[in-house]
């Protein structure tokens, strides 16, 4: 019995130096280890083939003069570039590696291919989350292929620009290419699997900015005109608040350390929730359209 | 010491994969050497390499096979030119290391332009040319002034508001841990007030004092998932909410949450005080209401009519 791991190396060194593209006749002519049967070796193919890309394994399907797929591993992609790190640099990343926990990703194992560095306990100081669907968005977005996934139960269809993680979530944005405009999608919303497309598919913006994309506080998020809303702040709470509205919202500073920011509303859900975070340590000042509002939500809940 | 996984086929073959250039680039390297670079058992390294040893080229003759010449507790290695090199990163790895490395640049006080910062700009080169992957941590007032603590072992007075009782105290803390984790940071120390080591978020901590005087190390873990945890006096409560609070589920660790047929929510969660509960519930909108105990379900009249007050 030939261990997979060992039909998956020769599998590779085989498609790797081979001149000509190889049919899976061909194939498990030179490989040991195939099962006898067509269909059952041919999904056992399958199966290391998806393996093999999955792992970074760049194997081209081709076909050949009479139509039968054949396969063979570009050399000049499947080596690893040449990154010329310095020592520092190759400590660093593995510091890096060693202080951020990737929980349910990869960790030291990332850098196997690396040279040697020193791997040093070091104390831990941040975790992110890893959602499945993350690596494969990842390479779409480095391939620019536009992907499709099932979203709160609808089939959407992106041209995804980068990732960013902000508030203990992970988010894709790009192009919903149905809609025809600029979309945020949270990652671990996403229902299944991703399914991407050929590379070089689109053109994204030549930088990824997150905040473009989505502003950082719940009250900006929307479309449209903005609400200038005052809020008073008394002072135990004036530091979070100026933090999350921005030093610019500050219209006026009191000797008692209290604070009155000036905000543009565009989400009045968002704002309610923002504002009811500090009790009753906030005032809205006006608008008086905008107090009336607050105090018709607070009456109907006292009653 | 973690728990050996389960390692899978395309693992194992990465693994594989890079173990071999590095026994050529040594021509010979030593189990213990090599388990130790890719954290695998002795055991487990003589397995590998048992089955590389047959692995090459048809039609398999001497000069196309991995060519292993074990000692005792050593081996050799001939390996063909193409085995010299390992493979280009994965998806999976590329992800992993960029994330790392964000997210670590990320931290107030970090230097972009220093060796993580250019290794980061390499790697993204290396993997497509921009970089398409961002990290963004909060940066509290007093997150650099904790964290140097930590590394002089400095005793800190903090100045510290408690969310869940909406008060604030002053305590002194031996801080012996700083570290980010769902979206905020958190401060693991040792607290003379309470005597215990306690969990605080660093964005509560609204003044930070050395104290001058300076304490014993102590090992300490981070909290797994989650800091906020439910204990034997937490109280349950079961809560309806409009559909706007969808959002709470997916904030707060809840025991359950049901869509009921009129689409609102019924959630049954632990709450870690009063003023949380209160928030929670303006936060939410005027139909949010608690259904048990039946105790608290003036909660949301009690918490509007208190921040109503403040209008009249």
């Amino acid at each position: 019995m030939v261990d997979r791991l060992e039909r998956l190396t020769n599998l590779v060194a085989l498609l790797l130096n081979t001149a000509r593209p190889l049919t899976l006749d061909e194939i498990v002519m030179r490989i040991e280890g195939y099962p006898k049967e067509a269909e059952t070796r041919r999904q056992a193919f399958e199966r290391d083939k998806r393996l093999l890309r999955d792992e970074g394994v760049p194997v081209e399907t081709l076909y050949t003069d009479d139509g039968k797929a054949a396969y063979k591993i570009a050399a000049d992609e499947y080596y690893l570039p040449a990154l010329d790190l310095s020592d520092d640099e190759l400590v660093a990343l593995n510091l890096a590696v060693a202080a951020v926990h990737l929980e349910g990703g990869r960790g030291r194992e990332a850098l196997w291919a690396f040279g040697d560095a020193p791997a040093d306990a070091v104390p831990p100081l941040a975790a992110l989350p890893v959602i499945d669907a993350l690596p494969a968005l990842f390479d779409a977005c480095r391939r620019r292929a536009t992907v499709s996934f099932t979203y709160r139960g609808q089939q959407r269809t992106l041209e995804p620009w980068g990732l960013f993680f902000r508030d203990g979530n992970w988010y894709v944005g790009g192009r919903d290419v149905d809609r025809d405009e600029e979309r945020v999608f949270r990652a671990d919303r996403i229902q299944g699997g991703v399914t991407a497309g050929e590379g070089d598919a689109f053109a994204p913006p030549e930088t990824f900015d997150p905040r473009a994309l989505m502003p950082s506080q719940a009250f900006q998020m929307a479309v449209g005109e903005p609400t200038l809303v005052d809020v008073a702040i008394d002072a135990a709470y004036a530091r979070a608040a100026i933090a999350d509205a921005g030093d610019d919202a500050v219209i006026e500073r009191r000797d008692d350390g209290s604070v009155t920011l000036r905000i543009a509303v565009t989400n009045m859900d968002g704002f309610r929730s923002w504002l009811f975070g500090f009790l009753d340590h906030a005032e809205v000042i006006g608008p008086p359209a905008t107090r009336d509002q607050v105090v018709k939500w607070l009456t109907a809940m006292a009653k | 010491m973690t728990p050996r996984r389960v390692v899978d086929y395309g693992t194992r073959l990465r693994r594989l994969l890079a173990i071999i250039p590095w026994i050529a680039e040594r021509k010979t390297a030593t189990f213990e050497e090599i388990a130790a670079r890719f954290d695998l058992t002795v055991e487990e390294v003589e397995n590998e390499l048992l089955l590389a040893a047959c692995c090459g080229l048809p039609p398999y003759s001497p000069d196309q096979l991995i060519d292993l010449l074990v000692d005792e507790d050593s081996v050799t290695a001939d390996v063909p030119d193409y085995f010299r090199r390992p493979p280009r990163l994965s998806a999976a790895d590329g992800f992993a290391l960029l994330a790392a490395g964000r997210a670590l640049l990320a931290v107030p006080g970090s230097d972009p332009a220093g060796p993580l910062g250019k290794a980061m700009d390499k790697l993204s080169a290396a993997l497509g040319g921009v970089d398409r992957l961002a990290v963004e941590l909060d940066a509290p007032a007093h997150l650099t002034a904790l964290r140097e603590a930590v590394g002089r072992r400095e005793r800190m007075e903090i100045d510290y508001y408690s969310a869940s009782r909406d008060d604030e105290t002053t305590r002194q803390v031996d801080p012996l841990l700083v570290f980010t984790d769902g979206g905020h940071w958190y401060l693991s120390a040792y607290c003379h007030r309470a005597e215990a080591v306690l969990t605080f978020r660093v964005d509560r901590v609204s003044a930070a004092r050395p104290t001058g005087e300076h304490f014993e190390p102590r090992d300490v873990e981070p909290p797994a998932a989650g800091v906020f945890r439910a204990g034997p006096d937490t109280p349950m409560v079961t809560l309806e909410l409009p559909k706007t609070g969808a959002w709470v589920p997916e904030s707060y660790p809840v025991e359950e949450s049901t869509e009921m047929k009129n689409g609102r929510l019924r959630i049954r969660m632990a709450v870690s005080g009063g003023a949380f509960l209160e928030r929670l519930l303006l936060r939410v909108g005027p139909t949010s209401k608690v259904v048990d105990p039946k105790d608290m379900r003036a909660a949301s009249r009690d918490a509007a009519g208190k921040v109503l007050a403040r209008y009249r």
